[in-house]
């Protein structure tokens, strides 16, 4: 009875594991969420926990930062529009 | 020698003034940049034929040239220009203040153009928006093409940012003597503006210098642009590690060399001697020698690399690279140049101002040439010479050369309308002047 439980259970076990490294965590994460982009997260820290600080000022300099983001996706994506009724309509 | 003290006045003169020299030179980058854009509008109409470029492989040609070359020559001068400010503010390096501020705006100046040549590369530019956002939460895990689209935003961001906080200073202090009918614009930058902010401000920017100094030189020009290359196996043009150090110093090259040009002409402009000094660009000459030797170190590692044992289609595409005229004329003209840094450097009477401006433009045509040779030679030598017998070249059509005459123009009118909007010098680079009584030497030791 048991050697025959344990050799059904045996058959279940995975001989091999199938882990890839590069499909768990693929290279783009780490290196532009990580690597990357620490110099804006330790700016953006800095800003808000370095000395002197003013909520206020922080906060402007994070809507200039996300305004000019999408400002630049926003006017790229309009001039693209125009693009397209004048060229490809 | 120091950098002598210029007034607010001095700075505010281009906002105020208008010269005919302002005027034939809006006029002469307008016609160009006119001119190219219906170039531009005809190579949108018929397509990429009408450029030399040609499909990959047994079509005999090269996909990527001057476009692409042309793009990573701008992004390089942008990624040098604000280094250059950001050292100003975290090494205290006051001589080169007065160019920090134009050094931003290169910057912002020509990451524009680099952006624009993706745009003028694409067969259906009007997919661009389209074909990148909504696919990106899954490109960005493997692809470099979208690891480059988000650090290039991400510069042009902190560059903006950068700007925008520290000219809310000098708006603020000099607005009684700007002129009103800007006095919308002015409103918006110094939105909610109050002096106790300046103390803050100054530290925000210093944080964000601290991050644009990392995240310029080791992880844009240094990393993730020439991953776009050195991460494809099959170009051994293209391989290796050494092209993430090649990359930056030639970046820096570039970039020094159009601060050179840049502020040679304001100050030939607008009279500003006494801001831009010759001991200023004496030291500028000597970094673009610096960067320029590293250029050519990096080079001959290359070379020496290819050429003497190199597995056979590493020999093959180093050969090709090095026997091509242009190479030698781009590797040639950096050498001279370098002659005359030298020469100057040990013998202050061989520096002259107009030397040094002549050997930054020819630093640019040089740098500019690298890289469109690196882009399609890359692709023309592959792996196992596969298409050795296929035959086609690539040489740039005027199509593609009026295309550096478009975005040179471009970039020329986007500095033209800067300098009507607020000071391309930061007031603080006068004021500090004026408030510094330090003997001259110790500026020479600082810088």
């Amino acid at each position: 009875m048991i050697p025959a439980l344990l050799n059904a259970a045996l058959g279940v076990v995975p001989l091999a594991t199938k882990l890839d490294p590069w499909e768990v965590m693929p290279p783009g994460i780490w290196l532009i969420f990580g690597v990357i982009g620490l110099p804006v997260y330790i700016a953006f820290l800095g800003w808000f926990l370095g000395k002197p600080r003013q909520l206020k000022t922080s906060a402007l300099g994070v809507t200039l930062f996300l305004t000019l983001v999408t400002a630049l996706w926003g006017g790229l994506f309009a001039t693209t529009l125009v693009i397209r009724a004048m060229f490809f309509g | 020698m120091a950098t002598s003290p210029g007034e607010p006045e001095d700075i505010i003169r281009p906002i105020l003034n208008t010269s005919k020299k302002y005027y034939i030179a809006f006029g002469v980058a307008a016609a160009i940049a006119l001119l190219w854009s219906a170039v531009y509008g005809w190579q949108l109409e018929e397509g990429l034929i009408v450029t030399n470029l040609a499909d990959w492989g047994s079509g005999g040609g090269s996909p990527w040239g001057l476009y692409i070359g042309a793009f990573i020559w701008w992004v390089g001068i942008a990624h040098g220009g604000i280094i250059l400010s950001a050292a100003v503010r975290l090494f205290g390096m006051e001589r080169y203040q007065p160019v920090a501020r134009m050094a931003e705006l290169l910057t912002l100046g020509a990451l524009s153009m680099a952006g624009l040549y993706i745009l003028v590369h694409m067969g259906r530019p009007d997919r661009l928006v389209l074909s990148v956002v909504p696919a990106y939460p899954w490109t960005v895990r493997t692809s470099p093409l979208a690891w480059d689209v988000t650090v290039i935003t991400l510069y042009f961001v902190m560059t903006a940012t950068y700007l925008g906080l520290t000219i809310r200073y000098d708006v603020y202090h000099l607005r009684d003597r700007l002129p009103n009918y800007l006095g919308p614009f002015y409103s918006l930058v110094t939105l909610g503006y109050s002096e106790i902010e300046e103390e803050v401000i100054e530290r925000m920017v210093w944080w964000l210098a601290l991050g644009i100094i990392v995240l310029a030189p080791l992880l844009l020009h240094g990393g993730v642009i020439p991953w776009l290359f050195s991460l494809v196996p099959s170009m051994p043009g293209w391989d290796g590690a050494v092209q993430g150090p090649q990359f930056l110093t030639i970046a820096l090259t570039s970039a020094i060399a159009g601060v050179i040009i840049l502020s040679y002409i304001c100050r030939w402009a607008y009279d500003w001697e006494h801001i831009f000094s010759d001991a200023m660009f004496r030291g500028l000459t000597n970094w673009l020698g610096l960067f320029g030797l590293l250029f050519l170190w990096l080079q001959l590692q290359q070379v020496i690399n290819g050429v003497y044992a190199e597995p056979i289609a590493g020999e093959t595409a180093m050969v090709a690279r090095i026997t091509q005229p242009y190479y030698i004329f781009a590797i040639g003209t950096v050498i001279v140049i370098l002659a005359y840094i030298f020469a100057q450097a040990v013998d202050q009477r061989q520096f002259s101002l107009a030397r040094s401006v002549v050997a930054s433009v020819l630093m640019l045509v040089a740098t500019l040439t690298e890289k469109v040779l690196f882009v399609f030679e890359g692709l023309l030598y592959p792996h196992f010479s596969l298409y050795e017998a296929v035959p086609g070249h690539y040489f740039p059509s005027l199509v593609e050369f009026s295309s550096l005459a478009g975005t040179v123009a471009l970039c020329t009118i986007f500095f033209l309308v800067i300098l009507k909007l607020f000071p391309v010098v930061e007031l603080h680079a006068v004021e500090d002047h004026h408030d510094d009584h330090e003997p001259a030497h110790d500026e020479e030791v600082s810088s």
